[in-house]
């Protein structure tokens, strides 16, 4: 059974215009995320590793080898198990580095523009061979299904339909630095037709061929040799060659790494992926054999690496033979496809660009669009002319990829150094390279075209060290490795790596990097702006920078020192995906210089060390209790009930706490960084004059949103102990507390009211006897009055009603005075000289109004002229509670005394009483608010409260001293109003 | 500084484990006995299919 090529073609371009609309559909959103970042499509698209080598030549291998085929796909799954080892590493570098291909990643390990150069080549010539086996693979595929067709039309025709797939699933636009949606979802649905292909196939030979797997049991049995030949050659071989170089090959051919960390998704997948990968590998493996047997059934004419499709068009079933036929087109594009996707960006960063091209004018982007697309149609054709060289004779389908795989290997001691030996050097990994690659090179690449094999001192060396013989890739990949190895390692110690490298080492390692040191000239976002344009191009330069500040989230108006240092990072970051590290920090270098003499903020010191414990999550010893007491210290400072500011040396804010974030309205990110200077008003001013002026302490007033608040600040210096002592000023800065009174001082404002209401319904009782005394005189010496007409005695009672009139008005004003006072708040009370001797008389008075019945005599001994700084009427609101309280306290013709008398620049007062005293366990509570001895009713708790306040604004302070049973002393100080003289 | 998931952590030291099982099985001679003469057709996928339990189980619990 035959087809036309026609068909052929036509099926097979159908087919990938169904990919190519798949792809479409993803990058247009048509396919919902879950289907296209979903574990299971990244474990499918990995299986781009099973290429038309898999598909057709594990049945030829294993034709002669038996199931050492499955070696191949043992060493994907060994290196499955190595997914936490060095696939997540990988993976987390290449995230957080933009490393988009292997050369980048290399070229940043060692740096230079030398190793991307080395690596992309060796990458290249690695290619080739395996570029050429699948043109071989379509070409002999198509000829099984259409025996006439043309050689080189089929394998140009593929080449051309590879070439314009490749543009269009990967070339459209030009960064790589974003994952292909459609790509990955388009390889992932082709390893699933090939797999179902093969499966279907193999699944079919045994129902149509052997009637069914207890047919194929009975063949089994009848022909033992069979399953002999399978298995006796697989025990006599060796397969650890083919082991580690499949094993490496899993993620470091070119598609491998470009699937599994270019365009892996975001979310985890690796996880999935360890297990799904090497199931795919097994599913499609088991075909083999049954397809094997099937063939010898059949009695199809060897070789058997086309069994695959000749099997179901021997037995007629033209449908199986086209799907199977669309299976191989699904693997060799796939492979081509995902191969020059990757290898073309590689070529373009670490070929063509050295050469200047990316300074050539006009759009840059553009420039690299263009070529991209040659080069991918370079890479195509190259591996098309490799496959006309061939020697046909030399090589079967699997020799081309196991030499390919050689190759690749030569990275393994370069890979593991870059993960694990920081002691590595850019000499060691480019010596160990250029004489391993230059071994694979002569003894396995060569013989490719020559048809020679192994020359003859190879040929005793292989004998020698026990190989066997007609496999030259198992010999090629000890004496290649070895050597690299031990040129590695051996020159890696022979030589220093420059700070360069050692930075670039640490990263890799996953050990501390050091902080950047230095700051950027450029002051601002518009100059990056204008620095970049010369280099990039002023369109290029203009979208690089815009698009640092969005994925830092940083405004055209930054100014911040670190912060600026940050978007330079990030632009070369992101130039590396563009360009290569080696370019973009060159490209950054020239544009954006540093100031190395510059100090690194101290902010940003904090920061590196906050993101380095961050990132260090999960970590074990010592680390992760560092790390919990940091967590545990923030959480205090960022849940202080008062505003926290840390300052560095140079004002710049260093910490800016919850509270205070809640009170300035201003985010802790946008201000970390900057200096108190460059704060929005009123903060700037206020903060930066309060931390530069001479006192550690101030109250002010400012206005937020719209309200008058007051704020208490405090400042200290903040020194640590651990200070150097021969870089002292490095670490000097101060700690700011910001403290809002507002709603404290309307508090107390209310509390000192409600004090004073309360106080004058205790007194209004007092009052109305008071008063009600000279009312009667007053009532009865005016109805006298009427009847009385002696002029000079009518004069004398009205003197009399004068008098008693006159001391009704100084009681009424005494109480409007001391009701009304600091009803307005705590803020603002005007200050004087005050008088003690009248004031604690006045208070003496109007204390005993209100306690007319207690029979408790008052006697001031204050000595005259003594005056304090305050408020009359506040202190006289604290003498009056603390008399009141005492004459309270006192027994019926008790006495209580008021002393007065200086104790330096302050003045003390005492009031005693001969009361009941105070329980030792209630004397620490008499100054809570609410608190009160007092039976219900008669007193409000408040009193002690506001005294205590009201003493501590006037700076002065409040004891008690009291015996249960021997009285109470309360003893306030208060600031001495200095003399006239003295003051002037 | 090395992560716990990374080399010496528990999660990874059980995969490392996991390979060096399946390495011997299929590097060392110890693949004779999946491949000795009389095995069933099948016998080196069952292997096969027991190290991938295997390390799935390894890299679930090695996941972040």
């Amino acid at each position: 059974m035959t087809f036309e090529l026609g068909t052929l073609v036509i099926a097979s371009l159908t087919y990938l215009l169904v990919l190519f609309l798949i792809a479409y559909a993803a990058e247009r959103g048509r396919i919902p995320s879950r289907i296209t970042q979903h574990p299971l499509a990244y474990a499918l698209a990995l299986g781009v590793y099973a290429t038309s080598w898999s598909y057709f030549g594990s049945v030829g291998y294993a034709s002669q080898h038996g199931f050492r085929y499955l070696a191949i796909y043992l060493g994907a799954t060994l290196s499955c198990l190595l997914v936490p080892v060095l696939w997540r590493p990988l993976l987390e570098l290449t995230r957080q580095l933009r490393l988009t291909s292997l050369a980048d990643l290399f070229a940043f390990r060692y740096p230079g523009q030398a190793t991307g150069t080395a690596v992309t080549l060796a990458l290249l010539a690695g290619t080739l061979p395996y570029l050429a086996l699948q043109v071989r693979a379509v070409v002999e595929s198509a000829r099984v299904l259409s025996p006439p067709a043309s050689a080189t039309t089929v394998g140009l025709g593929f080449c051309a339909i590879s070439l314009v797939f490749s543009v269009l699933f990967g070339a459209r636009y030009v960064t790589p630095r974003e994952r292909h949606e459609g790509l990955a979802l388009a390889i992932a649905f082709e390893s699933l037709v090939k797999g179902v292909a093969l499966v279907l196939v193999g699944a079919w030979a045994v129902v149509s061929v052997f009637g069914g797997p207890g047919g194929l049991q009975a063949w089994l049995d009848a022909h033992p040799e069979a399953l002999r030949a399978m298995q006796q050659p697989a025990r006599e071989q060796s397969w650890a060659p083919m082991l580690v170089i499949s094993c490496a090959a899993a993620f470091l051919m070119p598609r491998q790494y470009h699937v599994a960390f270019t365009e892996s998704p975001e979310r985890d997948t690796l996880s999935t992926a360890a297990w799904a990968f090497p199931l795919l590998l097994l599913l499609m493996n088991m075909a083999v054999p049954l397809v094997l047997w099937a063939g010898r059934e059949l009695g199809l004419p060897g070789p058997a690496d086309f069994h695959v499709l000749a099997v179901p068009a021997a037995r007629g079933a033209p449908a199986l033979a086209m799907l199977a036929f669309l299976g191989g087109i699904s693997a060799s594009s796939a492979m081509v496809i995902v191969t020059t996707l990757a290898m073309a960006p590689m070529c373009l960063t670490h070929l063509v660009l050295p050469l200047g091209y990316a300074r050539s004018p006009g759009n840059l982007y553009r420039r690299l669009l263009w070529a991209r697309r040659v080069l991918i149609a370079a890479i195509i054709l190259a591996g098309y002319a490799f496959y006309v060289h061939l020697d046909r004779r030399a090589s079967g389908l699997v020799d081309l990829g196991l030499v390919a795989f050689v190759g690749v290997a030569q990275f393994i001691p370069g890979l593991l150094g870059l993960l694990f030996w920081p002691r590595a050097t850019r000499v060691g990994f480019l010596s160990g390279l250029a004489a391993g690659t230059t071994l694979w090179a002569l003894l396995l690449l060569v013989p490719l075209w020559s048809g020679f094999g192994l020359p003859p001192w190879a040929r005793e060396l292989e004998t020698l060290l026990g190989f066997t013989p007609g496999e030259p890739w198992s010999f090629v990949t000890f004496t290649s490795l070895t050597l690299n190895a031990l040129a590695f390692v051996g020159l890696s110690l022979a030589t220093r790596p420059s700070p360069e490298e050692a930075e670039a080492a640490r990263l890799c390692a996953r050990e501390a990097p050091s902080l950047a040191a230095g700051s950027v000239t450029a002051g601002s976002p518009d100059e990056f702006r204008r620095q970049l344009a010369p280099v990039l191009g002023p369109q290029a330069a203009t979208a690089e920078l815009d698009r640092a500040l969005r994925e830092l989230g940083l405004s055209e108006g930054e100014r911040r020192p670190a912060e600026l240092r940050r978007l330079r990072d990030q632009i070369e970051r992101n130039l590396s995906g563009l360009l290569g590290p080696v370019l973009a920090r060159l490209a950054v270098s020239e544009a954006l210089q540093v100031d190395p003499r510059a100090r690194t903020a101290l902010a940003e010191q904090l920061r590196f060390v906050e993101e380095r414990l961050r990132d260090a999550r999960g970590m074990t010893g010592p680390v992760r209790e560092l790390e919990a007491v940091r967590r545990y210290l923030q959480r205090i400072l960022e849940e202080l009930p008062v505003g926290a500011c840390a300052l560095g040396p140079d004002q710049d804010v260093v910490i800016w706490n919850e509270a205070l974030e809640r009170l300035s309205g201003l985010r802790s990110e946008e201000v970390r960084g900057q200096t108190l200077a460059h704060l929005p008003e009123p903060w700037g001013g206020l903060l930066a004059g309060f931390a530069s002026g001479p006192d550690a302490g101030a109250e002010t007033q400012v206005r937020l949103d719209g309200r008058e608040r007051i704020l208490r600040l405090h400042r200290s210096l903040a020194t640590p102990s651990e200070t150097p002592r021969e870089e002292p000023e490095q670490l000097k800065g101060a700690v700011l507390l910001v403290e809002d009174l507002t709603e404290r001082k309307a508090m107390d404002a209310r509390l000192a009211h409600q004090d004073r209401l309360a106080s004058v319904g205790r007194v209004a009782a007092g009052v109305a006897h008071e008063i009600g005394n000279p009312l009667t005189a007053i009532t009865s010496v005016a109805q006298n009055l009427r009847y009385e007409e002696d002029p000079a005695e009518i004069r004398e009672r009205v003197q009399l009603i004068l008098q008693q009139a006159r001391r009704i008005d100084a009681i009424v004003r005494a109480l409007v005075t001391f009701s009304h006072a600091g009803v307005t708040g705590g803020h603002g009370v005007p200050v004087t000289r005050v008088p003690l001797a009248p004031l604690l008389t006045e208070a003496a008075q109007l204390s005993r109004l209100g306690r007319k019945d207690a029979d408790v005599r008052c006697v001031s001994h204050c000595p005259e002229g003594l005056e304090v700084v305050g408020n009359t009427q506040r202190l006289e609101q604290v003498f009056v509670n603390l008399i009141t309280n005492a004459i309270d306290a006192s027994p019926r013709g008790g006495q209580v005394e008021l002393f007065a008398g200086e104790d330096g620049e302050r003045v003390r007062v005492r009031v005693v009483d001969q009361g009941h005293g105070i329980p030792p366990e209630l004397a620490q509570r008499i100054f809570e608010p609410f608190f009160t001895t007092k039976q219900p009713g008669e007193g409000t708790g408040l009193g002690l409260a506001l005294v205590s306040s009201i003493v501590r604004e006037h700076g002065g302070t409040l004891e008690v001293d009291s015996q249960p049973g021997a009285g109470t002393t309360f003893t306030v100080t208060l600031p001495k109003a200095m003399s006239q003289r003295a003051m002037a | 500084m090395k992560p716990s998931s990374g080399p010496g952590g528990q999660p990874v030291m059980l995969s490392l484990f996991v390979f060096a099982v399946a390495a011997l099985l299929f590097g060392s001679p110890l693949r004779h006995l999946w491949l000795r003469e009389g095995a069933s057709w099948y016998q080196p996928f069952a292997v096969w299919l027991g190290v991938i339990v295997l390390g799935a189980w390894a890299a679930r619990r090695s996941a972040p």
